[in-house]
This record gives C-alpha cells, sequence and structure tokens, in this order.
C-alpha cells in the first residue's frame, strides 16, 4: 500500500510541475510592435522632418566604451557593431514618412519634427506596452512611467524605438515606437524589422499628412 | 504396576485420536465460526469470486473550456487524471475516494493589433491555462462489481488551481488563483471480463471552478474585459482501472 501510495505522490508531483510553453522558434516569428502618441497632437500640421540617415544611436550595457553610440553603415570598429543595420532601419523609417507625405531636410533649415532612431541592449530593456486605456501619462525616453514590463525569457535583449519630437514646441516628444525583440527574432536580411516598422506606422493611422 | 501403565497409555491413545479427529474434519461442524479475514481469504483463492474493496486509475482527460473562450476556447486533450476509490459499504455500490486532475488549454491568437486609448500593441499570442484540481469523491455503482459492466454517477469537491499565461516573443506574463472545484460526473467501468482486476473506464463530466483572475489588471493582451470569474469546463476522461482488494 506504502508503495502505491509513493507511486502515486511521485506521479502527482510530476504533472503538477508540468507546464509545457510554445516552442521558441513559433514565438520570435514576429516582433512586438508597440505605439504610444499624445492624443492632443494634430500631425497634419507638420510638413518637414530631420532624419539622420543610416544612423543610429545604441546603448548596450556591455559595450566596452559607453561613450561611443552612435552605429553607422559607414563607420568602422565599435561604431560599426550592427554593420548595415542602422541604414535597413532608417531607410524604411524614410520611405514610410515620405509616403505619409512629410520632407525630409537637413537640420539647418528648421524642421518641424525630429525622428530619432535608437538601439537599447539591456539596460533593463522591456517592452514599453501600456495597457492602461486612460494611460499612465505621455512618456520621454526610454521609460514610461507606470508602464507595462512582462517578465522576459532571455537574458540578452534589444529593442528598437522610434521617437517623434515636435521642434517647433521645445521638443515635444509626440510618439514612440518599441520594436523588440532584436535579439531572439532570427532576422538576417532585416526583414522582419521592416515589417515591424511598417507595422507601426499602420497602426499609427493618426500620423498623416491630410 | 504394568496393568495401570497399560491402562494409562491407551486411554491417552483414545483422547488423542478424539481430537485429531475433530480438527481433521472440523468443516463439518456445523456450529464452527470462520473469521471474515478466513473467508475473504478463501474467496479470493478463486479470481472469479474476488472481492473487490477498492480500486486506482488513470485516465486520459480531454476538456472543452466554457469559460472565457476569448482568451481559450479550443478544446484540449493534454490532460491526465489520477484517483482511488474504497468501497464503503457491503452492497458494493458506494465507494469514496479522491481524484488528482491536470489539464493544460492554449490557444493561438494570430498577429493583430490591440488598440487601448493612445497605446497599441501588435503580436501574436500564446494563451495557456494551466489547471490543477483535488478533489474528494463519493461514486454510486448502480450494479455489483462483479458484473462486466458497471455505470456509476459521481461527486467530487475539492480545490482548483488555475494558472492563466501569455507569451509573446520573449514576454510573457502570468496570474493564478485557487478556487473551489466542483465536478459531477457519470460514467461506466467496463471488465474486461466477469469481476476483472482490470478495467476501462469512461466518464463525462462538468467542472466548475470558482477560481477568479483578473487578466486585464495582470497586463495580459487581450481584447476588452476577458477576465475569469470562474473556470468551467465539460470533460471526457477514459483511462485503465485496477482492482484491488
Amino acid at each position: 500500500m506504502k508503495k502505491k501510495c509513493s507511486i502515486v505522490i511521485v506521479a502527482v508531483m510530476i504533472l503538477a510541475g508540468c507546464q509545457p510553453k510554445p516552442d521558441a522558434g513559433d514565438l520570435v516569428k514576429n516582433m512586438v510592435v508597440s505605439t504610444q502618441y499624445d492624443n492632443t497632437t494634430d500631425f497634419t500640421k507638420y510638413s518637414t522632418y530631420y532624419l539622420a540617415l543610416d544612423t543610429v544611436s545604441y546603448f548596450n550595457s556591455d559595450d566596452p566604451y559607453a561613450a561611443d553610440t552612435l552605429q553607422c553603415d559607414a563607420c568602422n570598429g565599435y561604431s560599426n557593431q550592427l554593420g548595415s543595420y542602422p541604414g535597413v532601419i532608417t531607410s524604411e523609417v524614410k520611405a514610410r514618412l515620405d509616403a505619409i507625405g512629410y520632407k525630409q531636410v537637413p537640420r539647418n533649415q528648421n524642421p518641424d519634427l525630429k525622428i530619432y532612431v535608437f538601439i537599447i541592449e539591456n539596460y533593463n530593456v522591456s517592452q514599453s506596452y501600456n495597457y492602461s486605456p486612460y494611460g499612465y501619462g505621455y512618456g520621454y525616453g526610454f521609460g514610461y512611467g507606470g508602464g507595462y514590463y512582462p517578465t522576459v525569457s532571455v537574458s540578452d535583449q534589444a529593442d528598437l524605438y522610434i521617437e517623434i519630437f515636435d521642434l517647433t514646441n521645445h521638443s515635444k516628444p509626440l510618439w514612440l515606437c518599441d520594436i523588440g525583440d532584436l535579439v531572439s527574432s532570427p532576422d538576417p536580411n532585416g526583414s522582419i524589422t521592416i515589417r515591424s516598422i511598417d507595422q507601426a506606422f499602420q497602426q499609427s493611422s493618426y500620423i498623416k499628412k491630410k | 504396576m504394568k496393568k495401570l501403565l497399560l491402562i494409562f497409555v491407551l486411554s491417552s491413545a483414545c483422547f488423542v485420536s478424539g481430537k485429531a479427529q475433530y480438527y481433521y474434519d472440523r468443516s463439518k461442524n456445523p456450529d464452527r465460526v470462520v473469521s471474515p479475514r478466513a473467508e475473504k481469504k478463501s474467496r479470493t483463492d478463486n479470481k472469479s469470486d474476488r472481492d473487490f474493496d477498492k480500486f486506482f486509475f488513470l485516465s486520459w482527460d480531454t476538456n472543452k473550456p466554457m469559460s472565457n473562450t476569448d482568451f481559450i476556447g479550443q478544446s484540449s486533450s493534454l490532460g491526465t487524471k489520477l484517483g482511488f476509490r474504497k468501497r464503503l459499504n457491503d452492497e458494493d455500490k458506494l465507494w469514496v475516494g479522491g481524484d488528482f486532475g491536470w489539464a493544460v488549454y492554449k490557444q493561438y491568437m494570430p498577429f493583430q493589433t490591440y488598440q487601448y486609448g493612445t497605446s497599441a500593441v501588435s503580436t501574436d499570442l500564446y494563451n495557456y491555462s494551466y489547471n490543477y484540481s483535488l478533489t474528494a469523491n463519493i461514486d454510486y455503482f448502480f450494479f455489483s462489481m462483479e458484473k462486466i459492466v458497471v455505470p456509476y454517477a459521481g461527486f467530487g469537491v475539492g480545490v482548483a488551481y488555475d494558472k492563466f499565461s501569455q507569451y509573446y516573443n520573449i514576454y510573457a506574463g502570468s496570474s493564478d488563483s485557487w478556487g473551489l472545484q466542483i465536478r459531477p460526473e457519470v460514467g461506466v467501468l467496463i471488465g474486461f471480463k466477469a469481476n476483472s482486476a482490470w478495467r476501462i473506464k469512461a466518464s463525462y463530466h462538468y467542472d466548475y471552478a470558482s477560481n477568479a483572475s483578473n487578466l486585464v489588471n495582470n497586463n495580459f493582451i487581450t481584447p476588452g474585459n476577458n477576465n475569469y470569474t470562474n473556470f468551467i469546463n465539460t470533460g471526457f476522461q477514459i483511462g485503465i482501472v485496477k482492482m484491488a482488494w
């Protein structure tokens, strides 16, 4: 009788600890795309924007040269850790903004908007998806107060952020896009990143010229 | 002296012989009292007369969720029940025991956009529910266990633990809760022969668990207020039963 009870107890313990999860390969087929915006903004009033092409800011907690944060296609050494990836990102962002009807101009021609593209690897990166329908207030920079910080299943993660600032109003932040995870999602030619950037603008139909 | 010795030996021989005769043919004594233990042993020596008073079972359980089906509405065949029963009375009809149940529900939500005020998130989702239950059960068998086919109706009450999880890319969220579990069921035991030690158990059950979980407040990505106020499911289990005594 004791033997039978022991078998049952062991079986129960095995089952209790059995919590199957989705296949890791299936999970990372798509990146998570989240966006937030300032709903007091009328995006139709802007005409021009400034965007540094082929260049993104890159913050990595493991970077031995933390001060060297710019990554560009044409750079060498530590400024080329991402290879041609910055160009893939910025050219797609430019394509989407141009399609909306905004015009890219140099910084010295007083653009209405500044487009800031940056990648954060680790540094407690998390999707800044903010659930509350009432919002926690529109944030600035890396963090959104009260935002949603889900658990992550990896030790190395990176997110791509695209942010739009209003240069006609004290660089007021208007829109933030967060795309992740860049490390675990297999994206050798940048196609998933491009698709995710397209999705970010598609779900932000309020960014329009007319 | 020799005569006295001879008489004593003969008397002793007669006494021993009488005792031996008594013990040799005691079964013919109509006044004999046989202990229940000895009677059971005697019956179980013959397989068809085995007097089973307990059984164990292991079942494969297929379930269909009926609560919050926008989160998970898909049937799941990933479930198991382990249990035992012990006969409560000599009529062979009322049996009590316990069940441990385990079931995993899952649902894939294709890539889509969820809008929340000024925020929006696009992703595909893998929604999971891990359900465990431990119940005390009472079953009423309509026929004697010696029959090949023995239908029954049962009722279980106990505790349930549910853990709801959501996975997307490398991210995950979860919420769990405890509740009261109630499970009525009807089923049948089918032996491979009369009074079989091994049988098939098939049953249909309805499960109500009071487990509530506010998925929205736990930052699950859901298209609306898809919270659990309880967890209800129906299920069909089929398994193997080992009778014992």
